[in-house]
């Protein structure tokens, strides 16, 4: 938890143990402690609902089937992702972002216990989903299905790579498509490297709406209005690629960057730079949705998500989400905030994995 | 004890009040005698018979009949607990323990959420935002007291449809952040009416049993139906509730159900962990409802009372000290500080954000003069202010 600005501070002095933080959006405005002393209260947490074992376990029956179609990625010993298995013959769908930057090796633990090297096939940077090929035959398979019947209230369940979900709850909002702007922006890695752009959509990669004084872009002499067309060997499509190319490189790095300035191809070597200290502003208000729960970096630039209560860890996105008759309505594509994680609805899913698999993707590292 | 109450709250220096005292709440509830008819932060109450209540029995000449007891405002009776039809079997256990349990968990849950969704609105007060619940067909909205602010403020009511319509806050209850809203307009129902949320009684529910919460979280957005969380229950007590309904900004004020979609509580503050989501126990609306629907305030710790007033309201959008609302004829608005300036020091010490501001007012007292130092637009400006004590109620 951070603690740097002083508002924090001075909560904790009246809240005892407990940081009891008003609810009003962004407010001000504290209520009184009351008589409730956070400190007295028991710490057992058996009677909660997402939270809680016993209920896990009756949702086994649910996730069984699904279940099998999921494996664990991990990269340097560590877990960072779930991904769901969509070929027998080891095609397996994850949740882009979270792989690492740069050569770092990939694994894939199947649900037997082997350990395989993973291969990035293809990239949908929109979706932020990936296709991982593995040398295995034989796998169990997931068939997402149209999001359409998972309605508010629905009770939903994430399947993990054992017998009990990684996360419970409901449907709190139905699929619907969302704005640019209304998702949180993606908090960048630490290490990712930093361009000090503002981006626009246009047509055929993004344009370049604002260039950083002092800047990795100014700096290389990148202009306003420029429109950026490959990154490395990465082609531009939109700005949500552009955004993660950057983020996929480390300060310091030299990247090519192609653009198009009146209608000229150009080239530029870019040297890129540290990322700027966090806007206190977002950080403020990012402080209450960090509060009990790790958020995955990128929550945003979905065309269109299913929200739902359940607390799904950033580092079991990319797996399967399930309803009470075991359809699989989407894939977990983030822990969005304290009241949300967002899943991608299974048409959609279903559609990139099949383009993926086609390998009809117009953005992918492996292609120019 | 004397009653009293704000005109005007500064946020600010209530905050820091908390924050230093911390002391157990104050109420001023017992019933006063002498009390005068508050005219500005009356509700306006249907049934009112115009010219009788708005004026204060003293000021009456002497022609007027004497009378025992002056007639304040009619304040509606509150709302009584609504019985609910008995729930299912499958809800007699602690946990569900059977796909079929589940089943009738969803079913439930489902129902209720279609039946609920349209009392739950967004509130927009000042510069911040949170949430409520229509709980009345004449259009009272239950709150959090940090939502309100203070009595008689203006405020905007978000529906489930998109519409907006204007309503008054009415009564804050600081201690338990309770707060009452009053639509002004009437709703879309037959006959005016508002489409409401009955209410259960708050002191008999169990730990362990299921609650229902709608909310605003990080504010309105009319693409957005109000995010439904599903928890339990885990802590009753006659101030606070808590569930693991995982709540954010945003959600204050909005409501709790039971499973059979009456109201259990209000959202009001988290704590650190997923499950520490606090809410306001629906009782203490009716235990209340007199002060509350008639507007006062009250529930400050004493500490509060001494600290000296500046009369502004800070732009809640805004991560420095940037001002939304000087409120007339404080020292701030006698000093000449205006809504839109930054405030950047006080008594010649920066002033970074807003935590700073409170721990250097709450340090004064009144009678004290305060150096201020303020951005406006590309602008440094000085200014004295004198500060002074708290406005009480005429």
């Amino acid at each position: 938890m951070t603690t740097s600005n002083s508002r924090w501070n001075l909560l904790r002095g009246f809240a005892v143990s407990t940081v009891a933080l008003a609810l009003c959006f962004d407010a001000f405005a504290q209520p009184a402690p009351g008589a409730e002393r956070p400190s007295r209260r028991p710490r057992t947490e058996t009677v909660g609902f997402k939270e809680n074992p016993k209920v896990w376990a009756v949702f086994r029956d649910v996730v069984r089937g699904p279940g099998e179609a999921v494996v664990r990625i991990k990269s340097d010993g560590k877990d960072i992702a779930l991904g769901t298995v969509v070929a027998a013959d080891g095609l397996i769908v994850t949740k882009h972002s979270e792989l690492p930057v740069g050569q770092a090796p990939v694994l894939v633990r199947l649900r037997d216990g082997r350990e395989l090297p993973a291969k990035v096939t293809a990239v949908d940077s929109k979706l932020d989903l990936a296709l991982l090929k593995i040398e295995a035959t034989g796998l169990k398979t997931a068939e997402f299905a149209d999001s359409k019947v998972a309605v508010v209230g629905n009770l939903l369940a994430a399947p993990g790579p054992d017998q009990d979900p990684v996360a419970v709850g409901v449907v709190s909002v139905a699929t619907r498509m969302v704005k640019p702007r209304e998702l949180p922006s993606s908090m960048p890695p630490k290490d990712s490297g930093f361009l000090g752009v503002g981006l626009e959509e246009a047509e055929g990669g993004a344009k370049i709406m604002s260039v950083l004084g002092n800047s990795a872009a100014e700096k290389a002499g990148l202009k306003i209005n420029d429109v950026v067309t490959l990154i490395a060997d990465t082609a531009i499509i939109d700005t949500e690629t552009m955004i993660n190319t950057i983020q996929h490189h480390k300060p310091g790095e030299v990247v090519a960057i192609k653009i198009k300035r009146d209608g000229q191809e150009q080239e530029f070597r870019v040297t890129l730079g540290q990322r700027p200290p966090e806007d206190p502003r977002s950080a403020r208000r990012d402080y209450q949705n960090k509060l009990g729960s790790e958020l995955s970096n990128r929550r945003g630039g979905f065309p269109a998500i299913l929200q739902s209560d359940m607390v799904v860890k950033p580092t079991d996105c990319g797996g399967p989400v399930v309803d009470l008759d075991g359809r699989v309505i989407g894939l977990s594509i983030a822990r969005a905030g304290r009241t949300e994680s967002y899943v991608l609805p299974g048409e959609l899913v279903k559609k990139a994995v099949d383009e993926m698999k086609a390998g009809r993707v117009a953005a992918g590292p492996e292609k120019k | 004890m004397k009653r009293w109450r704000w005109r005007a709250l500064s946020t600010a220096v209530l905050a820091a009040a908390f924050g230093v005292a911390g002391a157990s709440p104050v109420r001023a509830d017992e019933p006063t005698k002498n009390a005068t008819p508050k005219v500005e932060a009356q509700p306006v109450a249907p049934s009112t018979k115009p010219g009788v209540a708005a004026t204060a029995p003293t000021t009456k000449p002497a022609t007027t009949t004497a009378v025992a007891t002056p007639k304040p405002k009619p304040i509606p009776p509150a709302p009584q607990v609504a019985g609910a039809p008995a729930l299912p079997p499958e809800f007699d256990k602690a946990n569900p323990e059977t796909a079929a349990d589940l089943k009738a968990l969803q079913e439930q849950v489902k129902t209720i959420v279609a039946k609920v969704s349209p009392t739950v609105v967004g509130l927009r007060v000042g510069g911040g935002q949170g949430s409520g619940v229509i709980i009345t067909d004449d259009g009272y909205v239950m709150t959090a007291g940090h939502v309100n602010g203070a009595p008689g403020r203006d405020v905007v009511v978000l529906l489930q449809d998109g519409k907006s319509v204007k309503a008054k806050s009415l009564g804050v209850n600081y201690a338990i952040d309770s707060g009452l809203v009053k639509i002004d307009a009437p709703g879309p129902l037959p006959g005016g009416k508002w489409p409401f949320a009955p209410l259960a009684k708050s002191s008999e529910l169990k730990r362990g049993q299921w609650a229902i919460a709608l909310g605003h979280p990080g504010g309105y957005r009319q693409s957005r139906p109000a995010p439904l969380r599903l928890g339990k229950v885990s802590v009753v007590t006659p101030t606070v509730l808590r569930t693991d309904c995982t709540l954010v900004g945003g959600d204050s004020g909005g409501p709790l159900f039971d499973l059979q979609g009456r109201v259990i509580g209000i959202h009001s503050r988290i704590g650190q962990g997923l499950a520490d989501n606090m809410h306001v126990p629906a009782d203490t609306y009716r235990d209340t409802w007199e002060q509350l629907a008639r507007g006062d305030s009250w529930g400050l710790p004493a500490f509060a009372r001494s600290t000296a007033y500046l009369g502004v309201q800070l732009d809640q959008a805004s991560p420095d000290c940037k001002i939304g609302e000087v409120f007339p004829e404080s020292p701030a608005a006698k000093a000449g500080v205006r809504a839109g300036d930054v405030i950047t020091k006080l008594d010649g010490q920066r002033v970074a954000n807003y935590g700073e501001l409170l721990l250097k007012l709450g340090k004064k007292k009144p009678g004290d003069e305060a150096a201020i130092e303020v951005q406006r637009g590309i602008e440094s400006v000085k200014l004295k202010a004198m500060l002074t004590k708290r406005p009480e109620a005429k």
